[in-house]
């Protein structure tokens, strides 16, 4: 059975972008032996703690990312790298998210059979 | 090789979607078989049926349909992502009692199984998107 | 097991290249496509010392003819980027079990 890597980069609220990575993160965990979810680049940002977009009218990322657990997605990672440029604090990340430095992101790569980015 | 490609782009927001036409035609080319492509979030506005390009402007659409009927290559559009952005065929229409429909007949609407099963059963999967 | 990576949006406009680099090791492949490839314009100071330490790690470089003619790059490309047609794009996907898409 194959492995999938979902690379999600897109930050929420600015697009639909993060809110369909993480839908199709969802669904893709029902097929794939194994499903692992990277966040990088801007989509970073959806780790951000104490979102609160009902000031916009928007759905809050913070459900979807938790819903996680009930489809059993219990490998989730963001890329420290990112963390680091944009001033994001590693330690406290929504999502139960681990940081990857560069050497664990290449072996996180290696170790999958297909590499989805959304 | 067995290939599926997953667009993500619309055709005027980048080069994504006729990058994604340069490869499947340069994979056909080299013997390998494109098995399906998928088009999620913005790349579902490259099925809709209604786009008038000018006449010195390439038709991107068009050129799916053709290279989809000449080739036998299943185009699957999101079935969620296009509801949202206004994409509907025959069946949605009326499900959803709206005025008209506007899926191009080369594409079909679908979920994102199709895609899961596209990207475990293909030999590769390339993403083209922004 | 090596894989090709993707870039497709120009350096200027995200982070694409650079989130790309950090993942890709030695034995990779990187090709700009689209407007990923304005990073292979030599002298574009960001870019070049990028591409410099891939190349340097061994991550091979490749960016996409048609782009590069279509805007006019040709004679202003980094030395250490190799140009592949659409078939040799096909033919990059053949050698690499895996492929990874940035933009």
């Amino acid at each position: 059975m194959k492995k999938i890597l979902v690379v999600v980069r897109g930050s929420p609220y600015g697009s639909a972008r993060a809110r369909e990575a993480i839908d199709a993160a969802l669904l893709l965990s029902a097929f794939a032996a194994e499903i692992a979810v990277l966040f990088s680049g801007d989509g970073v940002w959806q780790l951000q703690p104490g979102q609160q977009p009902g000031s916009i009218a928007a759905q809050p990322v913070q459900a979807m990312l938790g819903a996680f657990e009930a489809y059993d997605i219990t490998r989730v990672y963001a890329d420290a790298g990112a963390l680091a440029e944009r001033g994001l604090d590693a330690g406290h990340l929504l999502g139960g998210a681990t940081a990857l430095d560069a050497t664990a992101l290449r072996e996180l790569f290696v170790n999958h059979d297909r590499v989805i980015t959304l | 090789m067995r290939y599926a490609l997953l667009v993500l782009a619309a055709p005027q927001s980048s080069a994504a979607s006729q990058g994604a036409l340069r490869f499947a035609r340069a994979a056909l080319a080299r013997g390998h078989t494109v098995s399906r492509v998928f088009f999620y979030g913005e790349g579902v506005h490259n099925a809709t049926a209604l786009a008038v390009p000018p006449q010195d402007e390439v038709d991107t659409v068009a050129q799916w349909r053709d290279f989809a009927l000449a080739n036998g290559i299943e185009l699957v559009v999101c079935i969620a992502a296009a509801l949202r952005r206004g994409l509907l065929d025959e069946g949605e229409r009326e499900r959803y009692e709206r005025t008209a429909a506007n899926l191009d007949p080369a594409f079909v609407l679908s979920g994102l199984g199709q895609l899961a099963e596209a990207a475990l059963e293909s030999d590769r999967v390339i993403t083209f998107g922004g | 097991m090596s894989t090709l990576h993707i870039v497709s949006t120009a350096p200027t406009a995200g982070t694409a290249l650079a989130d790309a680099l950090r993942v890709a090791g030695a034995g990779d492949t990187l090709l700009l496509t689209g407007d990923g490839v304005y990073a292979a314009v030599a002298h574009a100071p960001g870019p070049s010392q990028l591409l410099r330490e891939a190349a340097a790690t061994g991550v091979q470089l490749y960016a996409l003819l048609p782009d590069i003619d279509a805007r006019g790059l040709a004679h202003r490309l980094h030395p250490g980027v190799r140009l592949v047609d659409d078939n040799g794009f096909v033919e990059l996907t053949e050698r690499c079990p895996r492929t990874a898409s940035w933009f």
